[in-house]
């Protein structure tokens, strides 16, 4: 016996709702079915068309605006209060409670002297005397072995010092992961290589707060404000993620579409965090790393054996 | 063959508004970063669909007040979880509304989503809502409100708030075949539920 299918009436209400049909064509293109359709297909034509229900009224309307208002600017904003806040809403689809992961990809221009005599412009007040985090940072960096690599490394790790620390003392923002280091030819423009490792933390900075950080500190490290795009640089700073937000922000795309179409910003990221999801794909940074074609975009182990 | 052109009256107003959708994109990420103005636009923007949604869900001018203001807090807070890429912003404030009146009712201890104040129609409307509450438009909701919660929600989204497929299936986070199946069992238990408000023949 012909049954109804889901499909097949989601069809139909599409074709009804389309305005190109009335309900009687639809009824008569489908004989074997026709009672079944038509006591389904009644059940959405008797809700009215129109307003369901009154507006807000006036007084309400301004009454509760300016009560929002207040009560907006009255909530603290960093955005990891309201990211905990917020778990309490039961909103399923946009609900997995993920951890305060953030990835910033750090390209290191160069091994040549220029990027070393990046550290001496590097204004001595940057770095911060805190040194426990600083500690932390070199456990993760096992490849530093010896060299001016590791000498370079160490710098970065100052670098990351900078980034990590939030302006108030008391709420240290931890940097939880260091991947290994890899080159990769210059993209795009004549000049050194490039090592490349990407560090995870957590941050109770706003986004925007954090992308100025950012910026500042690729300009300390001997970047030209004016430099063309392409330009041979000391040290690069790319916000991967923050948290799981998908889109735009304050004109920055997240998750940065590098990470699906570079292998040395894949491949760390897949070492740092194997299991978790990339926000806007959905699949595991491993999985995405497992289909990724390194035969065309080899990735290359920095060699520390302290080579000029 | 004629083409067939699909005419949604449903979030997006059509496709002639891209630029409205982009506007919509960077206002939402403004508030995203804790832009309190900006915020308060989205609010101006949606506050009536939203409004009007809980209204015929809870029936009441003072419920809905409170529970349209508990859906933007809400919203405001959890903002930095939504996912610009997965559905519009009113799919979203839609979900939040569903959840904020499911547990409206559960604190109210009223498994029976019928306890609202069918008086309070009367006393409360507005002179377009005069027009609008015919008897078979209450009697209507009162099929609706019937169904189990998800059906409810599927219903409503599809054929009072006028989403295609591919939005409802946005806002609750499932598949479109998902949406479909819980589609056709929502209609069939809601041409049961019509048959005894009377609204309809029994089938």
């Amino acid at each position: 016996m012909a049954r109804v299918s889901p499909e097949l009436l989601a069809r139909c209400l599409d074709d009804l709702r389309s305005g190109q049909t009335t309900l009687d064509a639809v009824l008569a293109s489908h004989p074997e079915v026709q009672q079944e359709l038509r006591a389904l297909l009644e059940a959405p034509l008797a809700i009215p068309r129109g307003p369901i229900a009154p507006a807000p009224s006036a007084a309400f309307r301004q009454r509760a605006r300016a009560e929002l208002l207040t009560r907006l600017a009255e909530t603290p904003q960093p955005w990891w209060q309201r990211f905990f806040d917020s778990l309490a809403v039961p909103t399923p689809r946009f609900g997995l409670a993920l951890p305060l992961l953030l990835a910033v990809l750090l390209g290191l221009g160069g091994f040549g002297g220029a990027a070393y005599a990046a550290q001496d412009t590097l204004p001595g007040d940057l770095l911060y005397p805190l040194k426990t985090g600083l500690e932390t940072a070199q456990v993760a960096m096992i490849f530093s072995e010896s060299g001016r690599v590791e000498e370079y490394l160490a710098q970065a790790a100052e670098r990351l010092e900078e980034l990590t620390l939030a302006q108030e003392r008391g709420r240290v923002n931890a940097l939880t992961g260091l991947s290994r280091a890899y080159a990769n030819a210059a993209l795009g423009f004549e000049g050194d290589d490039f090592v490349n490792l990407v560090l995870t933390f957590q941050t109770g900075e706003p986004l925007p707060a954090l992308l100025e950080r950012l910026k500042t500190v690729e300009r300390a490290s001997g970047r030209e404000p004016g430099a063309p795009r392409w330009a041979s640089r000391t040290l690069d700073l790319d916000l991967l993620m923050y948290g799981d937000l998908v889109g735009q922000f304050a004109g920055v795309t997240l998750p940065r579409p590098d990470i699906v179409e570079r292998s040395y910003v894949l491949g760390p990221l897949a070492e740092l965090a194997p299991g978790r999801r990339h926000p806007a794909l959905g699949e595991t940074f491993a999985a995405l790393w497992q289909r990724f074609d390194r035969d065309s975009h080899p990735l290359v182990e920095v060699s520390l054996e302290g080579e000029d | 063959m004629p083409d067939v052109v699909e005419e949604r009256q449903s979030l997006h107003q059509g496709e002639g508004d891209r630029g409205l959708q982009d506007e919509e994109r960077e206002i939402v990420a403004a508030a995203a970063s804790g832009d309190a103005g900006a915020f308060a636009r989205l609010y101006d923007r949606h506050l009536d669909r939203i409004y009007r949604h809980i209204y015929y869900r809870v029936g009441n001018q003072s419920d809905a007040e409170d529970l349209t203001q508990q859906v933007f807090m809400q919203a405001w807070r959890a903002i930095g979880r939504y996912k610009q890429t997965e559905s519009p912003f009113l799919a979203w404030l839609f979900t939040i509304a569903h959840n904020v009146v499911v547990s409206f009712y559960r604190r109210a201890r009223s498994e029976q989503y019928l306890e609202f104040d069918v008086a309070d129609e009367h006393r409360s409307e507005s002179p377009e809502h005069v027009a609008e509450s015919s008897e078979q438009q209450l009697a209507v909701r009162r099929a609706i409100l019937r169904l189990r919660p998800e059906q409810q929600q599927v219903v409503l989204l599809r054929f009072v708030e006028n989403l295609s497929h591919g939005e409802v299936a946005a806002a609750l986070g499932k598949s479109e075949t998902a949406v479909r199946v819980m589609q056709h069992r929502a209609l069939q238990e809601l041409r049961r539920v019509l048959g005894q408000e009377g609204v309809l023949w029994p089938a």
